[in-house]
């Protein structure tokens, strides 16, 4: 069947069209028997379709009867299908096979009308045309009025003249009527003989007469020759022979029939055009075989026998009807029984009443519901809403002030009525500050309270990262939050290796990384920047926060520029591993070979190496894990997509520092030259070029960043092997005993850059009061100020207070202090801690607080207006020490309440762990004047130091009165054991005379052994103190630990005082 | 024109107080008969001012109907707006002083 449908249906539309039904469609079917003898015939219907095909068959018959041609192809496609189902329903059923010959009349018909098509109702005034028209330009060419030679070239026909008319003879033989469009005309013979005759040897057809003469018809015909035919030059051609005429009649009447012919047909065109397209007669292109009927004839099913005729029978007995007992009744006994009674009832469905439901539905396309709204500086303003403001000119303003008093309306009455109120409420504001904010206060009283929740009270660890390969068990030596972006750490890995071990690895490559962490995903850090050395010290260009530059262990800088990488994070894309390869491909290919077949360069050639890497990793634009890194890479499958960055530039090992770098920061709004001199950049500039770093190896080197205006013209950027990246400026520190200073830390006061102040601790705990602007004129200036010992050990932390700015808190072992610019001893030292402190800074909220932690990982606040002499408040944060602290920056323009709302403090640890700390409400938000306060407390540590000061001498005066006390108590107890060893003697001797002792005797000695242990004693415990104080580095010295109780005394006071 | 000079006087008085920037006298139209700020200040204030005080009367309306608006005092960031307004069937005026007490005049 299916090949059926697909091969039936075209065929038979134009077999429908053409008429031509090349198979004969017999519709065979099973016409069931006649029922009469229904009940005891059993038919066996085989076939379901059977009936069906029996119904349209007979449908078929009736309409091929009526002979319609749309009922012909109606039967037709009928047909079809039934063929294909009667025939074999028809094998097993009984019946008489009808042949649907229908067929035969119904194609018949179908011949008749599609042949011919159906002219159109023809128009009042149009001829209609014959039936078997043929269009003009079907017809043959018309022939031609003359022969043509064995050229082709035209001849004139035989017994045809041409020859040349004059004007005068045209007129003569009255041609003058012949033209264009009339070409031919008649003239007699009588009229040519008369004119030969007439004018003799002139006359054009004097050549012709005898020709004239034998002409076999008259009158002659003459036709114009156009355009010279015969190219002799006549204009005039004769047909002397009746043939030539005849043709040339021909050709005349024939080309007159064909016009007029066109005239019909384009009539009839222009009736068809004005018709509806719908009634314009079809054009039918006559029936092509192209093999469809062989399909057809292949694809229909016939029957190849007659149909079997089977008769099923059964006796009637046998049809289960013992239950029925049919008897004779008569009809009157019956009448009135139930049987017969035909009762009227009551039909439902008269009652019933049908309720209509209308109900309509309608397809709309989709409706769409879409605004915007307009953003931007300008609020929108439509120009609806703009109005004229309303005025009123200026008499009938005058008219309204100068109403009469008493009248309706009067300005004046108004103003005296209400004047009363609003001069109560001048004065009102002007007795009370109306702009004070009551609420203000409040607040802090509720500070004050404490209590509340744990969230506001205690410090709680908001989230903690680590990482694996990166930096598990790692120290986590520097942090810092980016400062353009909310919630993204960078944070510095170094390995938690001492001195000699790394001295024992030198001069392999050990890459180390940069982390940064975005708070969206703990476990994956965003961005991994790699540096060929171990960075201790790292900071973010403050206005350029693409530019990051770190200090690494072996003194050198690098330098990474991240804007590539932002504008790729800021897209986040998933296929951002993807992108990447291509660039991991090109570093790897550029770096990889060479850290990995070379495995121990000379450092400089790692760095150049590693500069040829890392800058065509950069120009590649992202470099991916494994990229040139034989360390991290195998590890790092899972974290394949953390795309690694290669530092862009590196500064020359020559002119770097030749110790580890221990601090980096940048210098923004200054211009360094390379004479040391110092300029100061115009307000709100947004350059920021230069930073400083310092190193163990005692100097602090000036770097700008403009790496590329080093490079020689004409190259490329990633063409960085001969660039040679130095300091700007370098100053040279020395410790108090003479040797480079081991720096550590950096404190530059931003505010006043261009002055050049700068602080500088050391690994002695030497804390330096530097200027780093060279003077003039000096080689080799000695750009130290002062030199102080601070502390004992390394200074680990060297902060300027935010608030305070000639404030400087320093850190360093078990102990901090306050120094204030300018001045030689501390303005406070805290007492020593238990545990030897790592990391300190101040509090970017509060004045008087200061964040420490310690190497026991606890985190020590310290609010000095609290209590001086012991933290605030003290957490245990982790098991191990803590070995950086750093606050979440906030933008300038922020206020204090915003900048209150949230603090975080990452901290890091020396696993590799980073902490980020939320702080309770109590320690972000600052006490009611609280900067005031912490200035009357440092001015209070002022007063004490002068107070100190003052005393020294007469301490020193009293020291010395003690010493020579002391020494004339010597002196006398040597005089005394003198005498007592004198009367000792004489004891002696006594005895030795034989006579007791005398109790006064045994009482001195007894005296001298308790002095004398005394003594011993005082000098054990002087010996061991010394020693201590030797170890801590303290000058050993009465005073001093009389200031360090004095001190402890006064702040154990402090808290006591009111605030 | 001694109505005139009242008014004058009027505003002379309320102008000696510290701190005054100035007062605007509005007529229910919410014109400004009588100004000492410049042009554009004073058809803002007219328009604003006597918008909110119809409002703020409206609402003390609702709340009781007896009552009435008497004095209203804007304290802003930067200096209080005092209204007072009268509101008769004849006529209907507000008187508006502007006060920033912590400057002086």
């Amino acid at each position: 069947m299916g090949d059926e449908a697909s091969a039936g249906p075209p065929p038979v539309n134009r077999n429908a069209e053409e008429g031509e039904v090349p198979v004969a469609q017999e519709a065979t079917v099973a016409a069931a028997e006649d029922q009469s003898g229904a009940a005891a015939t059993e038919v066996a219907a085989v076939d379901g379709a059977a009936p069906a095909a029996d119904a349209e068959s007979g449908t078929g018959n009736a309409e091929a009867d009526g002979g319609g041609d749309a009922a012909g192809t109606g039967a037709e496609g009928e047909a079809d299908p039934a063929a294909g189902d009667g025939s074999p329903g028809a094998d097993g059923a009984e019946g008489q096979p009808l042949e649907a010959s229908a067929e035969g009349a119904a194609a018949d018909g179908v011949t008749d009308e599609a042949a011919v098509p159906a002219p159109p109702p023809p128009p009042v005034e149009l001829e209609p045309l014959p039936e078997d028209y043929v269009p003009v330009k079907d017809l043959p060419p018309l022939p031609e009025a003359f022969a043509r030679n064995e050229e082709g070239k035209p001849i004139p026909l035989h017994g045809v003249e041409s020859l040349f008319l004059t004007g005068t003879t045209i007129e003569l033989v009255g041609l003058s009527g012949l033209g264009p469009g009339h070409i031919m005309g008649e003239v007699t013979k009588e009229v040519l003989l008369g004119d030969i005759q007439f004018r003799g040897a002139i006359s054009d057809f004097h050549a012709l007469k005898a020709r004239i003469q034998a002409a076999d018809y008259d009158p002659l015909l003459i036709r114009i020759i156009e355009d010279d035919l015969y190219g002799d030059g006549n204009n005039f051609e004769i047909a002397l022979a009746k043939e030539a005429g005849e043709t040339w009649r021909a050709v005349v009447e024939e080309a007159e029939r064909r016009s007029k012919l066109l005239e019909l047909e384009a009539a009839h065109a222009a009736a068809e055009r004005a018709k509806p397209r719908s009634k314009r007669a079809r054009k039918v292109n006559p029936w092509q075989s192209m093999g469809s009927e062989l399909d057809i004839e292949e694809a229909s099913v016939r029957p190849r026998r007659e149909p079997i005729r089977l008769v099923v029978q059964r006796k009637r007995r046998e049809f289960h009807q013992s239950g029925i007992k049919l008897a004779d009744k008569d009809a009157h006994e019956l009448w009135n029984s139930s049987q017969m009674e035909c009762r009227p009832f009551k039909d439902p469905n008269f009652d019933m009443r049908r309720m209509e439901q209308d109900v309509g539905v309608q397809a709309v396309a989709p409706l769409r519901d879409a605004s915007t709204q307009s953003r931007g500086a300008i609020p929108p303003r439509p120009a609806a809403t703009q109005t004229q403001a309303l005025d009123m000119d200026e008499k009938g303003k005058r008219e309204t002030l100068q109403r009469p008093r008493g009248s309706p309306g009067s300005v004046a009455d108004f103003l005296e009525r209400v004047r009363d109120q609003c001069e109560v409420a001048l004065v009102q504001n002007e007795i009370t500050n109306i702009f004070r904010d009551d609420l203000a206060a409040l607040n802090d009283e509720a500070d004050g309270g404490g209590g509340g929740s744990r969230k506001e009270t205690l410090v709680s660890e908001a989230q903690s990262f680590t990482h694996l390969t990166y930096s598990k068990n790692k120290v986590v030596s520097a942090i810092q939050w980016l400062p353009h972006r909310k919630g993204v750490v960078a944070v510095a890995c170094t390995e938690a290796q001492s001195h000699a071990e790394r001295v024992s690895r030198m001069g392999r490559t050990a890459p180390a990384h940069i982390l940064l962490w975005n708070f969206r995903d703990p476990i994956h850090p965003e961005l991994v920047l790699q540096s060929p050395w171990e960075v201790f010290a790292f900071q973010f260009n403050p206005l350029q926060p693409d530019l990051l530059t770190g200090g690494c262990y072996n003194g050198q800088v690098v330098m990474w520029d991240l804007s590539t990488e932002v504008d790729r994070l800021g897209r986040k894309t998933a296929g951002g591993a993807a992108a990447t390869t291509g660039g991991a491909i090109k570093g790897g290919a550029d770096g990889a070979p060479k850290a990995a077949t070379d495995l121990t360069p000379p450092p400089s050639a790692a760095a150049t190496a590693a500069v040829g890497g890392g800058g065509a990793g950069a120009a590649g634009g992202v470099g991916s894990s494994g990229a040139g890194d034989a360390g991290a890479g195998s590890a790092a499958d899972g974290d394949a997509h953390i795309p690694v960055v290669k530092h862009r530039f590196m500064t020359d090992t020559q002119f770097s520092h030749h110790q580890v770098v221990t601090d980096l920061q940048w210098l923004p709004g200054v211009e360094i030259s390379h004479r040391g001199k110092v300029t100061k950049l115009g307000e709100g500039s947004k350059e920021c070029n230069f930073f400083a770093t310092i190193a163990a190896d005692g100097k602090v080197l000036f770097w700008d960043v403009r790496v590329e205006k080093l490079l020689k013209k004409g190259k490329k950027a990633d063409d960085l092997l001969d660039l040679v990246w130095k300091p700007i400026h370098s100053v040279h520190l020395i410790s108090l005993i003479g040797m480079d200073l081991g720096g550590t830390r950096l404190a530059f006061d931003f505010r006043r850059l261009e002055q050049g102040m700068f602080f500088a601790g050391s690994f002695d705990g030497e804390l330096v009061y530097a200027d780093f602007i060279k003077p003039e004129g000096e080689e080799n200036p000695d750009y130290a100020k002062s030199c102080l010992q601070a502390h004992v050990g390394p200074v680990i932390a060297l902060e300027r207070s935010p608030f305070f700015e000639d404030i400087v808190l320093t850190c360093g072992d078990w102990q901090w202090q306050l120094w204030q610019e300018g001045s030689s001893t501390p303005l406070f030292q805290s007492g020593y801690a238990q545990d030897y402190y790592t990391a300190a800074c101040w509090s970017p909220t509060r004045p008087a607080v200061l964040y420490l932690a310690d190497q026991s990982g606890s985190l020590e606040v310290w609010d000095l207006l609290d209590r001086s002499h012991e933290p605030s408040i003290r957490v245990t944060l982790a098991a191990t020490p803590i070995m950086s602290l750093a606050f979440n920056p906030m933008p300038a323009a922020a206020s204090a309440a915003q900048q209150a709302a949230q603090q975080l403090l990452a901290v890091g640890d020396a696993t590799g762990v980073l902490r980020i700390m939320e702080l309770p409400r109590n320690l972000r938000r600052p006490v009611h004047n609280e900067k005031k306060l912490m200035g009357t407390w440092l001015e209070r540590q002022q007063l004490r130091l002068a107070d100190v000061g003052a005393r020294q001498p007469t301490r020193a005066a009293a020291r010395k009165e003690a010493e020579e006390r002391k020494k004339e108590a010597e002196a006398a107890a040597l005089a005394e054991a003198a005498a007592r060893e004198a009367a000792a003697k004489d004891a002696a001797a006594a005895a030795a005379v034989g006579l007791p002792p005398s109790t006064a005797d045994r009482k001195d000695r007894k005296g001298q052994h308790l002095a004398e242990f005394d003594e011993k004693a005082e000098q054990e415990y002087l010996k061991l103190e010394a020693r201590f104080k030797a170890q801590l580095g303290q000058p050993s010295g009465g005073a001093c630990v009389w200031c360090d109780v004095r001190e402890s005394f006064h702040s154990a006071g402090q808290s006591v005082l009111p605030g | 024109m001694v109505d005139v000079a009242a008014v004058d006087e009027t505003f002379k008085r309320l102008q000696s107080h510290k701190g005054v920037l100035g007062i605007i006298v509005i007529n229910a139209d919410g014109i400004a008969i009588r100004t000492t700020f410049d042009n554009d200040l004073t058809v803002q204030y007219a328009a604003l001012v006597s918008h909110f005080t119809i409002k703020a009367r409206s609402a003390v309306r609702k709340l009781d109907g007896d009552n009435d608006l008497k004095f209203l005092r804007i304290r802003s960031k930067k200096h209080e707006i005092m209204i007072a307004p009268e509101f008769e069937k004849s006529h209907e005026y507000y008187l508006v002083v502007v006060q920033d007490p912590s400057r002086e005049t």
